[in-house]
């Protein structure tokens, strides 16, 4: 089911929540809502389900207005993100909930019923679990079983409300890929809210970022993160540097990203290079992050070395070196914040 | 602080723990548990004994008078009656102020708890000003041959009045710490209202709902002040075993008086003890009913 | 929803969670027509009786003597419970002891029995031949029938009250603040004095508020060891019961006002001081 919404807004009291989104998301993508705390997103998700009432726009479902629909009428599947699971049922009943309270004339068979749950719980990899309760089950268990909830009703569309937000790294890791792996067998229409970057250019088919109740961007990870379409999408969504200035064609405040600057003992060709002092150097992990001093305006230079490269280079702290961006992008303005 | 007189402090903190904190404990224990033991447990010995004194024939003689098991019927009806509507209230109220957001929702909760504030004499009062011969809607009643003060009726409203926030009293900040994550998710799953209260809050509920069933009861039982006022006295008719109790006591029969109030304290000790299991169980502190 | 201001959240109507209207209606018809309607009936028969009538009624010589004997017992029996609530209170919060268990249920035995069984229990204790009674009264200290007894029935059913205030808080103490107050060389009653006490105290004052606030109105417990006798041992509650069974319907209005009104005036207070010590508690936190 496609899903679509239309300049949607909503305040509450004072605070402008959602302030004029536009957003279409096709059947089967996988769409992630990026953005800090405060951006909306987990607002315009819960919008999109029928949790909340818009003030202002619309919300089409398979191109239908759904303003007036509840959560249950949009047959929607919902994972909140401390998973929300029935605390006095087993993951067994909580898979089956949606099923068992659907009214007479939908509802299926007793063994029916117990079929999809655990052909569901087999899909999470959680039978040998099934008679286990929340309070039983790790962090990530947890989180697969409100996901198998949500599936069992076979909603037309799928929303995730930082759902490994809860969680710790490994596991958030392995399961945003699981999740991934999960979404491109069954093809649901499906929207992932959260705040780390890392998460949606990994996971999501198109990445929509919002900023204090705006959209900014939306695009494909690797449009969003090569072509950023403002300073706040930049700054966002990895580490930037900011030069004043000019270079060749453009002026304006130039952002480079740590990885973009080359490094050299001598200096070259004139005044693409620049004058650093070394300050720190952060040598653990497959890249080497060095911290340098600019001579001209002392301001602090942050860049990313390959491991492989830094090997060959081998400053060290308090010496002179020269750097300079191979990629600068212009906006007008500073990074927000 | 020089520095000697630093050195000096840990010395003095040892000699100060060998006194003070070994004597000073138990003299505060004995001196509490003697207070208790004057003030509390006496009374109940008391109560029995006196209940016992002419044995246990005269006991039971007592108990099975006609007018004290009338007595006894007319307080479980009132009960019986008062505590589930205050149940139904409760459960509505907390889910009411858990569930949503409103203006005035201090205001709501203010005049639930206003009944706590009121003397039972008080309770009693308003009921009368409203329901008697010369009340507002009294004569409406009486014209339609329903006595309300001076008969049951009004027993029960006094009782319902003494007994209004218990439930919701407990199960507000309860409802409000568990968060309504769980009813949202079920509301998406597609259940309707009475499916997510009877599958997912009730069972989640249900230890705090019954200690405030029990506070409620306990109470309803043993409400003496507004019950007084509003019953008009009619032996056999409009005694609850707390009046019973003050009726015998004034005509003289003591050791009568005793044996009803035993019967009262003994179903007191055990609603006490089934409080007590459930904040063991639950691991809540104990309820101080005003506040 | 981290950012948004959690008064603004879901306005009622719109909520996904079902049952706003029913629950809502339900609740303000019912709390009407228990609560609202019939102490409205209080207020208006007050107001409708005209201030000239009032005031007879409410300040008549024995009525301004029943709010002196009223105030003053109940007064008395609060600064007795205080005394006791924080020695028992701080007994069970902070000692272990064979039994203990057994006490911390005893001490609501005051909130579960009914007070007509207290009432004729303390009575039959205190009378001069009773067991009680025949140790006090041969040294002159009468308690039946006097404002003794009163006091001491008040005292009776507002233990709990202070010891349920002021036990939690204790419990909660910081440990490490009385370590800090040690190590600085302060021995048990300095640290009790100026470092634990000044904590407790807010709680410690709801609490014996709270017992004064339901000693004012207290009835079953009081009436049979008073005596009753006008101007000199009749509680306010007494006289308006007196009143009614005279008829004297509006008399019995005036002083129950009187009455409402003293009542929710110290509500209105506890709830100034817990709203106070909130502040200062928040503020100390955010300093410290």
């Amino acid at each position: 089911m496609s899903i679509e919404v239309r300049d949607v807004r909503k305040s509450y009291g004072k605070f402008n929540a959602v302030r004029g989104v536009s957003l279409r998301v096709d059947d089967g993508e996988l769409v992630a809502l990026l953005g800090p705390s405060g951006s909306g997103k987990t607002t315009l998700l819960r919008l999109i389900a029928g949790l909340e009432r818009p003030d202002g726009g619309e919300i089409l479902l398979e191109g239908e207005n759904a303003n007036d629909q509840s959560a249950a009428q949009r047959r929607i599947g919902f994972v909140f993100q401390h998973y929300a699971l029935f605390r006095h049922m087993t993951a067994f009943e909580n898979v089956a909930f949606g099923l068992r309270v659907q009214s007479k004339k939908e509802r299926l068979s007793k063994e029916a019923i117990r079929g999809r749950v655990m052909e569901l719980l087999k899909l999470v990899q959680l039978e040998s679990h099934a008679t286990h309760f929340p309070t039983q089950l790790s962090g990530g268990q947890r989180q697969r079983v409100a996901l198998a909830r949500a599936l069992a009703v076979q909603p037309k569309v799928l929303l995730l409300d930082e759902p490994f937000g809860a969680l710790d790294a490994k596991v958030r890791k392995e399961l945003r890929r699981w999740l991934r792996r999960l979404q491109s067998e069954i093809h649901v229409t499906t929207i992932l809210v959260t705040h780390d970057q890392e998460e949606a250019l990994e996971v999501a088919d198109r990445v929509a970022i919002l900023n204090a109740g705006l959209l900014e961007q939306v695009g494909s990870p690797d449009s969003v993160y090569d072509h950023p379409a403002s300073p706040f999408v930049f700054d966002f969504l990895g580490n930037v540097n900011i030069f004043h200035g000019r270079a060749q064609t453009a002026s304006g405040v130039g952002y480079v990203r740590p990885h973009e600057i080359e490094l050299k003992k001598l200096r070259d060709d004139g005044d693409q290079w620049m004058e650093v002092k070394v300050t720190q150097i952060y040598a653990a992990g497959p890249l080497v992050k060095v911290e340098l001093r600019r001579a001209d305006n002392g301001n602090l230079v942050q860049t990313e070395i390959p491991r492989k490269q830094w090997d060959e280079l081998t400053f060290s702290v308090g010496e002179t070196v020269f750097a300079r961006p191979t990629a600068i992008r212009f906006f007008d303005q500073d990074p927000p914040n | 602080m020089t520095s000697s007189s630093i050195a000096a402090a840990p010395t003095e903190r040892q000699q100060g723990t060998s006194f003070a904190d070994r004597v000073v404990p138990t003299l505060l224990i004995v001196a509490a548990l003697l207070f208790l033991a004057i003030f509390l447990i006496v009374p109940l010995v008391a109560i029995f004994f006196e209940a016992f004194r002419h044995g246990v024939a005269a006991y039971a003689a007592a108990i099975q008078d006609s007018d004290t098991v009338a007595a006894l019927k007319l307080t479980l009806l009132t009960a019986a009656i008062a505590v589930p509507l205050n149940t139904i209230f409760g459960l509505a109220a907390a889910w009411a102020i858990t569930k949503f957001s409103f203006r005035g929702k201090d205001v709501l909760l203010t005049l639930i708890d206003a009944p706590l504030a009121v003397s039972p004499v008080v309770a009693g009062l308003i009921y009368i000003l409203v329901f008697s011969r010369h009340g507002w809607f009294g004569p409406w009643f009486i014209d339609h041959g329903i006595r309300v003060v001076f008969a049951v009726p009004g027993i029960v409203l006094a009782t319902i009045f003494v007994t209004f926030p218990f439930v919701a009293r407990e199960l507000v900040p309860f409802m409000q710490a568990q968060g309504n994550q769980e009813e949202e998710a079920a509301a998406v799953l597609g259940a309707g209202g009475w499916q997510t209260f009877f599958r997912v809050t009730l069972p989640n509920i249900k230890w705090s709902l019954l200690y405030g069933v029990i506070l409620a009861t306990s109470r309803a039982v043993g409400e003496f002040g507004a019950v007084s006022v509003v019953s008009g006295h009619i032996r056999g008719q409009t005694d609850t075993l707390p009046l019973q109790v003050e009726i015998l006591y004034n005509d003289y029969h003591y050791s009568a008086a005793f044996a009803v109030a035993s019967l009262l304290t003994l179903m007191s000790v055990v609603s006490l003890a089934a409080k007590k299991l459930i904040e063991w169980k639950t691991n809540r502190r104990p309820a101080v009913l005003e506040s | 929803m981290a950012g948004i201001p959690w008064k603004f959240r879901r306005q009622g109507r719109d909520s996904a969670v079902p049952g706003f209207g029913l629950t809502l209606g339900f609740t303000i018809v019912y709390l009407s027509l228990i609560v609202l309607i019939p102490l409205c009936a209080l207020v208006v028969q007050s107001t409708t009786m005209g201030w000239a009538h009032f005031y007879r009624a409410a300040a008549s010589p024995r009525v301004m003597a029943s709010y002196r004997v009223t105030i003053g017992t109940a007064f008395a029996a609060a600064a007795i419970n205080t005394v006791a609530g924080l020695l028992i209170g701080w007994v069970l919060a902070r000692y272990k002891f064979p039994g203990r268990r057994i006490v911390d249920a005893l001490v609501d035995l005051p909130f579960a029995l009914p007070t007509a069984v207290a009432g004729i229990a303390l009575v039959s204790l205190y009378v001069p031949d009773g067991w009680l009674g025949q140790f006090l009264d041969p040294h002159g200290i009468h308690v039946a029938f006097t404002p003794i007894g009163i006091t001491l029935a008040m005292a009776f059913v507002g233990l709990p009250f202070v010891v349920r205030s002021v036990q939690p808080v204790i419990e909660d103490l910081d440990r490490e603040l009385e370590e800090a107050a040690r190590s600085l060389g302060a021995n048990s009653w300095q640290t009790f004095r100026r470092v634990i006490f000044p904590s407790i105290l807010p709680s410690l004052l709801t609490g014996a508020g709270l017992a004064f606030a339901r000693a004012l109105g207290e009835y079953g417990s009081v009436i049979f060891i008073a005596g009753n006798m006008p101007m000199k041992t009749e509680i306010t509650a007494l006289l308006i019961v007196a009143k009614l069974e005279e008829f004297d319907y509006a008399g019995a209005t005036a002083v129950a006002t009187v009455l409402l009104l003293a009542s929710f005036a110290m509500v209105l207070v506890l709830n100034l001081i817990q709203a106070r010590s909130r502040k200062f508690q928040e503020a100390g936190i955010a300093k410290g």
